[in-house]
């Protein structure tokens, strides 16, 4: 399992690189916005000011999950209202489900698994290395992300500020939210075999959670999704609220949920080789 | 030796194989031979444990491939037909990966290398195709496996290289591996087999000792092209 799992990390190490470092180097335009009050200016109350009209329109507010206009343009509200949700959860979907795809389904179809399915292990022990990856990529991705953004925040004047541990928390929510969508696509393509699938059913979720926390509002059935069973709207303000256990149970639930499923199929089934 | 019972495996369209029974004894080389989709390809998967037969029992050395695939796949060589290898990695680290998986050392995948003329530190990107097949053979072999599957083994290898491959075949059915090739190409099979199986359409319709079958192509004044094209009605082309 071990050397499965350090080939699974070699082979894509450079796509696992890029999006850990990256994605925290550009993220830290969030934090040296408020490193003088005159980069403060231009890219926070400009910004502010110049798009206030959007505040207005309450669909686009919801489509961008944002609840209070001014509370986007402080440190606090761009890192956990407007960063941390909804991006980290649909780009971490979407990462996991590329890194997933290259190593099970996508390489079924290509012919690269042909080499690992001769090696002496299991179908379960390939599933269990896979589902390991699929879970910490995430995490690690995330924690990277924010760790990097945090740098300046630790060792900078700023005007505004960030604490270290709901910080990390709120990171724990997000990313696992974005993990609930990536594993979802990386169990129906270790189902079915299909790269496909992968996008259809974790693509397929992410949009309509999206959707149903942007529109609930509007409609009782959207209200519902969010409220019961959308990791969206699991998310909560983890940040000033701390990790709630029910939110966190039920993204976690959701997980080894899709993560079972896979399990059934990818044990039972010929591989999908051309 | 390899044991393959009453195999049967579709695929949703239909195709596949029926009904196929071949054995090979330790130290016996057999050619599996047939056209694109007569279904050697598809045997040697469900012999694998990759494609689930509905029908069938397959084992080597008395292990079953299906119900114990790590045991079996301890013991087993194996070269896909068209073998796809992580781009970014180099030949080195794929032994290492072979070899860590079946706590065996790089030794004998060195020496093989080394045999093949091959860069062992270039990436797979970066290496020819005849140089990729080299490398998934080495990889199929590096364990010493008492049962070798390889699917067209000698696809893009070059003449030179092709003897070599036949040599090393040769030195493991002399220490007793049972062998089972595939290829499209009777003369490749002439090279190194002692029998031969031949697929049509998902079923077995010849499997003789090669000896029996170039002789009675002699009797009857045929080449062994001729006489292998007429197990598909293509003798005339």
């Amino acid at each position: 399992m071990f050397n499965y799992l350090k080939y699974m990390v070699t082979v894509p190490r450079k796509f696992i690189l890029n999006w850990a470092i990256f994605g925290g180097l550009y993220l830290l335009i969030l934090p040296l916005a408020f490193a003088n009050t005159s980069v403060e200016s231009l890219l926070i109350d400009t910004q502010r000011e110049a798009f206030r009209g959007m505040s207005e329109n309450e669909t686009m507010m919801n489509f961008l999950g944002i609840s209070d206009w001014d509370n986007v343009f402080t440190l606090e509200g761009m890192v956990t209202t407007y960063f941390l949700i909804p991006f980290v959860p649909i780009l971490i979907g979407i990462a996991t489900i590329i890194l997933l795809n290259k190593l099970g389904s996508k390489a079924e179809e290509d012919g690269t698994f042909e080499f690992v399915a001769a090696l002496p292990m299991t179908r379960s022990t390939v599933y269990l290395t896979q589902s390991l990856l699929a879970v910490f990529f995430g995490l690690f991705v995330t924690f990277a992300w924010t760790n990097i953004m945090f740098i300046p925040i630790a060792t900078m004047e700023l005007s505004q500020t960030l604490d270290y541990v709901p910080l990390m928390k709120a990171t724990l929510q997000a990313a696992l939210a974005g993990v609930s969508f990536g594993v979802l696509g990386f169990a129906l393509g270790a189902y079915t075999g299909k790269s496909s699938m992968a996008w259809a059913f974790g693509g397929g979720l992410m949009a309509i959670e999206y959707l149903a926390n942007s529109l609930k509002d509007t409609n009782d059935f959207f209200l519902w999704i969010d409220d019961n069973i959308s990791s969206f709207g699991a998310y909560g303000n983890p940040y000033q609220d701390g990790l709630i256990g029910g939110d966190v149970l039920l993204v976690i639930a959701k997980i080894a949920l899709f993560l079972a499923i896979g399990f059934i199929g990818f044990r039972n089934r010929s591989l999908n080789l051309r | 030796m390899i044991e393959i019972k009453n195999l049967t495996m579709r695929y949703k369209n239909g195709k596949g194989v029926g009904d196929i029974n071949i054995t090979v004894d330790n130290g016996e080389v057999k050619g599996l031979l047939g056209p694109n989709g007569s279904g050697k390809s598809t045997t040697m998967r469900s012999l694998m444990g990759f494609l689930i037969p509905s029908e069938g029992s397959l084992s080597v050395e008395g292990i079953n491939t299906i119900e114990n695939p790590v045991e079996a796949k301890k013991i087993i060589g194996y070269l896909p037909g068209d073998p796809q290898l992580p781009q970014n990695l180099n030949s080195k680290s794929l032994f290492k990966l072979g070899a860590d998986m079946r706590a065996q050392s790089t030794n004998y995948a060195m020496e093989l290398a080394e045999k093949f003329e091959l860069e062992v530190d270039q990436t797979i990107k970066e290496l020819s195709k005849g140089n990729r097949q080299k490398v998934a053979l080495i990889l199929a072999v590096l364990h010493k496996p008492k049962a070798l599957i390889l699917d067209e083994p000698t696809s893009g290898l070059d003449p030179f290289h092709q003897r070599t491959f036949f040599e090393i075949i040769k030195e493991f059915a002399n220490n007793g591996a049972a062998i089972l090739l595939s290829s499209h190409i009777i003369s490749e099979v002439e090279k190194v087999a002692d029998s031969m199986a031949v697929l049509r359409d998902g079923a077995k319709v010849y499997d003789e000792s090669y000896e029996t079958f170039s002789s009675k192509a002699i009797e009857q004044g045929e080449d062994l092209e001729d006489a292998f094209f007429k197990f598909y009605d293509r003798r005339d082309g």
